[in-house]
């Protein structure tokens, strides 16, 4: 029972961090609070639906999701925030949440608001492997979430790219006064953060095997929760606030205090903690 | 002069912010591995002059020529991977960076543009050595995995001239180096960039200190209400009327 829950607890926590990781990536270099960022997250979601029906395998959906989920959020940032980058960081808000609601809107017009099944499956019948204290589907989630993290970690610490975002994300002038071109950098890190969370989605409709309009709603307002818990900007605070998120919400439900906490709400309470008592997030600096 | 050319060249350069005109009809020319002051009041236009040859930003008109090329309208990525640094006035080290990485963010600008290169490894032995040996140059080897931020300013202006010189460049422009340095200070930066000439790197310097750019500098334009009023060697201005109206008022 008890390693039953730490794998459910797990799989949603690196699910959360695969969500949360794009999220504080832009936030750390444009500063905007990218709300859309769950709807990029559905938007992976149904590019699975739709590229189940050439292939089942999941390897190749999620390949596929992340490419159309990395351009869509490339697009996104040239004609969404770029345009009102001058301007008040409320407006990039408010044009992020508009954004968000016309995207649900827009699955919904194309895919019916029904729940769709997402069938596919596990390359090397991973999602076959069953024992008693894990799913196959939950072995699949974790190794394909955690070698997604470790990918997007080696770009963001390891690689030219990452030290061009890094250097982007704290002085744009100086970056380029150093042959860093902002533009691309700033697009090619929508990019990456945009196609970790089409994975997600395609992860959690994997998990769930449902895609639906609004499977982003509460993601948004949880993965933000999560990036200030850990840090904005901060890869591995993410990850732990996560997995901590993900473990105290799988033990709450179903211990006595479920009756008086709804599953949901736990982020917020975290957060509000968080906000009260450690503003900078759980492990961020100053 | 031998066959050489000037390295850069400024020809009728104006800037208007939004109708304030910062500089009028600027026109400068710096020779090969010289050390080239440009000195005048506040707000003079010096800074100005500097983002407009880096790439900042444009000229509302006149041309920026470096090396024989018209880099007017490139921006600044591009003027740096041509080989023009810059140190800024107030010092811009990306404060959560260690050192180390702060230098080999300049170490990059010829990978910066290429994509096929974008996802390897950034800190290699050799990279590592090169920002190991500048920073030994500027005396911070010892502070190389220290965050930037946590350098007082002096030693991040000298991480500022490392990070600079690790594009390789051929122009160097340091804006006001030695601000805020105490004397000691100012005096080994000085030698710093007396090391960085003889290896052949042309520089440019804004400074406010006059015994900086007496000591130092092989000429001098001096630019007032962003008007060039005098241009020569350091003892020519030092005894120019204008130069000195414009600094101490027209006398009585």
């Amino acid at each position: 029972m008890l390693w039953q829950q730490l794998a459910n607890g797990a799989t949603m926590g690196m699910i959360y961090a695969l969500i949360t990781l794009g999220l504080t990536m832009v936030y750390g270099v444009l500063r905007i609070l990218h709300i859309s960022h769950a709807g990029i997250f559905a938007f992976g979601g149904y590019i699975a639906v739709a590229a189940s029906r050439v292939s089942q395998n999941l390897a190749l959906v999620v390949a596929a999701a992340m490419l159309g989920c990395g351009i869509m959020g490339v697009l996104m940032q040239k004609w969404l925030y770029r345009p009102l980058l001058a301007e008040s960081k409320v407006v990039s808000l408010i044009a992020s949440i508009g954004m968000f609601i016309f995207m649900e809107d827009l699955f919904r017009l194309m895919a019916g608001p029904y729940v769709l099944p997402l069938p596919v499956l596990a390359p090397l019948g991973l999602d076959r492997f069953e024992t008693a204290h894990i799913t196959g589907n939950q072995l699949v989630v974790l190794i394909a979430s955690i070698a997604l993290l470790i990918v997007a970690w080696f770009l963001i610490n390891r690689t030219r790219l990452g030290l061009a975002w890094r250097a982007t994300e704290q002085d744009f002038e100086t970056a380029s006064a150093f042959g860093i071109n902002i533009d691309r950098a700033v697009a090619s890190n929508f990019f990456l953060g945009s196609a970790v969370a089409g994975a997600a989605g395609v992860l959690v409709g994997f998990y769930y095997n449902s895609v639906y309009p609004t499977m982003g709603s509460v993601p948004a307002y949880k993965a933000m929760a999560i990036a200030v818990m850990g840090g904005l900007g901060n890869v591995w605070g993410t990850v732990i606030a996560s997995l901590i998120l993900g473990l105290v919400e799988t033990f709450l439900v179903t211990s006595p205090l479920a009756f008086i906490l709804p599953r949901d709400s736990i982020a917020f309470v975290a957060l509000i903690l968080v906000l009260l008592f450690r503003p900078h997030g759980l492990f961020g600096r100053r | 002069m031998a066959e050489t050319h000037d390295i850069l060249v400024i020809e009728h350069v104006s800037k208007q912010f939004y109708g304030v005109q910062a500089l009028r009809d600027v026109s400068l020319r710096v020779g090969r591995a010289m050390i080239f002051g440009i000195v005048g009041p506040n707000g003079a236009g010096k800074t100005t002059l500097f983002n407009i040859v880096s790439g900042a930003y444009p000229p509302t008109s006149g041309f920026v020529i470096f090396e024989g090329k018209d880099i007017t309208q490139l921006p600044a990525a591009e003027t740096a991977r041509l080989g023009i640094a810059r140190t800024f006035q107030i010092v811009h080290s990306f404060r959560n960076m260690t050192v180390l990485d702060n230098v080999i963010v300049g170490c990059g600008h010829r990978v910066y543009g290429k994509v096929s290169r974008l996802a390897s490894e950034y800190k290699t032995y050799e990279i590592r050595g090169k920002s190991m040996a500048l920073l030994q140059m500027v005396g911070l080897a010892e502070h190389a995995d220290t965050l930037a931020g946590k350098l007082p300013i002096a030693q991040q202006r000298r991480m500022e001239v490392a990070r600079a010189l690790a594009l390789d460049p051929k122009l160097l422009l340091l804006d006001e180096p030695c601000a805020g340095l105490t004397y000691g200070e100012t005096e080994s930066l000085m030698d710093l960039v007396y090391k960085v000439r003889e290896t052949g790197v042309t520089v440019v310097m804004v400074e406010h200190n006059m015994g900086v750019i007496m000591n130092l500098c092989d000429e001098v334009a001096v630019l007032d209400f962003g008007v060039k009023i005098a241009q020569g060697s350091p003892h020519e201005i030092a005894i120019d009327p204008r130069v000195i109206e414009a600094y101490l008022g027209k006398e009585a």
